[in-house]
């Protein structure tokens, strides 16, 4: 065993040694991104539920009984049925506040009468991951379900639409009577609605689109890295704190006398804090890469990232450690610093929500400039290209920072 | 094995060691022995390294400790005042880590640790965390972490504070081991018994400077013969007191409280001393009687205890 791999287990120990560090610096994050998720609604705790719209553009008799009977039909807590306009439908998507709308199409009524291809469409939210796939199921359902009911009831439901039209025309009974007609339609096509599990399919098409908004990320996705990153800004912290705290025991005293390298004390610290911080992060990148149904493959780059994103502010946590006069001090200087750069670096509101001017500045405090090519790259508005600058320039300040502290542990902070 | 030649150290307008010089053989243990603030901890900070000279030279081994300081600290091995080990980690893993530090690895690095929980008694407690032993038990792993490359030469600095007795005698063999092995060790103390008991060679400092040094057979010549009387009370002046005194008598320092004076065959003169005082109307309240030693030594040099 060499004095590197010695000391990297030496450090890797001292950190299991303290479970509580460790629980804070992952917890906390966790109890934000909670908290943060109740409110926006996301994550509270219940079954997430499918908000359907349905925009009847055709008006006709067909899509009326459709809407009216899917609205009425009981789908249990999971799904949530409003009839909408095809408008005001985009605009509750873009806000997020509805999974899908199926939009049955003019003319629907005419093309499914003459069995000509219909279409319906269906607009999906792409930020609500899950819900629009049970939305694009459901959609099928009922696709499969109008091509069914045109084979086997085509020709009645032409005369019932007739007889709807005539008598809607006829006066001032004709809504009442229209009404009945349209019950005993949607009464025979929910027993059918019942019955299709066992039917087989007939061709219907279905396209599915994206709203405007897509590039657009949700709330809840926004936050998702700045969380990571205030845990990474957390165990930055904590493990740079454990410089004094080796100067308090002695032992980092005792390793001058030795001889020992400082580089390579230096460095097994560097290597042992890489390995925790992917263990602080790995827990909650997995949790909300799950919860928010990003792309796995993403996960070994953002991992990676957010590695590097600790290493660097850990060598600054460090340097700042190191010029404090004292143990207390440094704890005071690293929060005097770092909870600055928390709340005005996106890690606690994402920059996008910020006044213009902070967020100029929040980009360029060192997490800020870390985490901003990280969420282009998982919200899907930025790719690989974005990290190479903000690479090159976090290298280039770790190693700065880290000569200046090896400078400054020889030159006295390892010597008191 | 080990020399340094007229070392300084200051500290802005303090002098810290004020042109202390002495050697060191194989074998032998050399004592420090002063009062706190001597400067001996200082002094052994310069030797291994920690914080450089004002001026003097230092050589371990040969090696200039300037001018090939990894040679020089290569051979050095240092159990410090303060206890600088890892309390959250396992005996072993310590000893392991201190033992790398010194550039041991592999199987020598296992058979070395293993030595060690031998010399230092806690082979039982080997996988056990140090922060629940006693401090006996942490001084000896302090200690162990620092022979674990065997050094030639070692630096103790005040081993047994805090020490119970037993750990101390214990403490005491795991030098003498060393010795016994070749090695030269330094020993830094404030209690005359345990120079006594342990050193070869005693060098007394005090303020920075070294006042004293020889074998304890040497010193106890210096202080000669006579006795030390330590008196506590009120007294008159010292010029009152002066022709007061008995034949064979003579006042080393005086102060209000307290008196101190040297004296052949003091217990023998103690009666007419106390008879003579009371005359001149001083009020003695308690009477130390001591055997010419390395405290008396100190006291006779400075005027003042060693325990002070
Ligand atoms: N780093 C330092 N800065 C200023 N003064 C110091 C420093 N280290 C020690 N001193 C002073 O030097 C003197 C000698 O201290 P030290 O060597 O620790 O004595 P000892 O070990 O004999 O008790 C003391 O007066 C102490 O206050
Ligand atoms: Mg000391």
């Amino acid at each position: 065993m060499t004095f590197l791999t010695a000391s990297i287990l030496k450090n890797l120990r001292r950190v299991a040694a303290q479970p509580w560090s460790v629980a804070i610096w992952i917890g906390v994050p966790l109890l934000v991104g909670s908290l943060l998720s109740a409110v926006m609604g996301g994550l509270d705790g219940d079954t997430p539920k499918v908000h359907l719209l349905i925009s009847d553009e055709d008006g006709s008799f067909l899509s009326g009984a459709l809407v009216d009977m899917l609205a009425r039909e009981e789908f249990g807590d999971l799904l949530i049925l409003e009839p909408s306009a095809t408008n005001s439908g985009l605009a509750m998507l873009d806000e997020g506040d509805a999974t899908a709308m199926l939009v049955i199409p003019d003319g629907f009524q005419r093309a499914f009468l003459r069995s000509e291809p219909q279409a319906l469409r269906l607009v999906v939210n792409p930020l609500q991951q899950i819900l629009p796939e049970m939305a694009e199921e459901l959609t099928r359902l009922i696709a499969d379900f109008g091509s069914y009911v045109q084979l086997a009831f085509g020709p009645e439901l032409e005369v019932a639409s007739r007889l709807a039209t005539d008598i809607e025309t006829a006066g001032e009974s004709g809504p009442e009577a229209a009404a009945a007609v349209g019950d005993l339609a949607s009464g025979v096509a929910t027993k059918l609605f019942q019955a299709l599990p066992h039917l087989t399919t007939a061709p219907v098409e279905i396209a599915v689109e994206t709203t405007e908004g897509a590039r657009e990320a949700s709330f809840t996705l926004l936050f998702f890295p700045g969380l990571l990153m205030m845990s990474v800004i957390f165990a930055a912290q904590g493990l740079a704190e454990d410089l004094w705290q080796e100067r308090e025991m002695g032992t980092l005293r005792r390793l001058r006398s030795t001889v020992a390298p400082l580089v390579t004390f230096l460095l097994a610290r560097v290597l042992a804090s890489a390995l925790v911080l992917m263990l602080v992060i790995l827990p909650l990148a997995l949790l909300g890469f799950a919860t928010l149904g990003l792309d796995w493959a993403s996960l070994p780059l953002t991992l990676a990232w957010l590695v590097l994103a600790g290493l660097v502010l850990a060598a600054l946590a460090s340097m700042i450690q190191v010029l404090a006069p004292s143990r207390k001090a440094g704890a005071l200087f690293s929060s005097l610093v770092f909870f600055p750069l928390l709340l005005v670096g996106g890690s606690f509101f994402p920059l996008e929500s910020m006044p213009d001017l902070l967020a100029a500045f929040g980009r360029f405090t060192p997490n800020g400039m870390m985490l901003e090519p990280l969420k282009a790259y998982l919200i899907g508005t930025g790719d690989l290209a974005g990290f190479g600058p903000v690479l090159a320039v976090a290298l280039a300040v770790t190693l700065a920072l880290t000569a200046a502290t090896a400078w400054r542990l020889q030159a006295g902070f390892a010597s008191r | 094995m080990i020399e340094v030649h007229a070392l300084s150290k200051h500290f802005g307008s303090l002098t810290a060691v004020d042109e202390i010089s002495f050697t060191m053989q194989p074998g032998e243990v050399f004592g420090l022995l002063g009062p706190n603030g001597a400067g001996k901890s200082t002094t052994i900070d310069c030797i291994s390294g920690l914080i450089p000279p004002s001026s003097g030279q230092i050589a371990i081994a040969g090696n200039d400790l300037i001018r090939a300081p990894r040679a020089a600290k290569a051979r050095l091995g240092i159990v410090p005042q303060e206890m600088a080990i890892y309390e959250d980690l396992p005996v072993v893993q310590n000893l392991r880590y201190w033992g790398s530090a010194y550039g041991l690895r592999g199987a020598n690095l296992a058979d070395r640790v293993a030595d060690v929980l031998e010399v230092i008694g806690l082979v039982d407690r080997a996988h056990d965390k140090p922060k629940d032993f006693s401090g006996g038990m942490k001084r000896r792993l302090n200690f162990g972490c620092g022979i674990v490359h065997e050094p030639d030469v070692l630096l103790l600095d005040e081993p047994t504070v805090g020490v119970d007795p037993q750990s101390r005698e214990r403490l005491f063999d795991m030098v003498r081991a060393q010795i016994a092995r070749g090695a030269c060790v330094l020993y830094t103390t404030h209690h005359m018994e345990e120079a006594e008991t342990l050193c070869n060679r005693i060098a007394i400092v005090d303020q920075g400077r070294k006042i004293a040094e020889g074998t304890l057979a040497e010193l106890r010549a210096q202080v000669g013969e006579r006795d030390i009387i330590t008196l506590t009370g009120a007294f008159a002046p010292g010029h009152t007191l002066d022709e007061a005194l008995p034949e064979g008598v003579a006042v080393l320092q005086s102060e209000d409280s307290r008196l101190t004076l040297e004296a052949e065959d003091g217990p023998a003169r103690l009666a007419t001393l106390l008879d003579a005082l009371s005359q001149t109307g001083a009020e003695v309240r308690e009477t130390i009687v001591r055997r010419p030693n390395l405290e008396s030594l100190f006291l006779k040099l400075t005027g003042a205890e060693l325990r002070a």
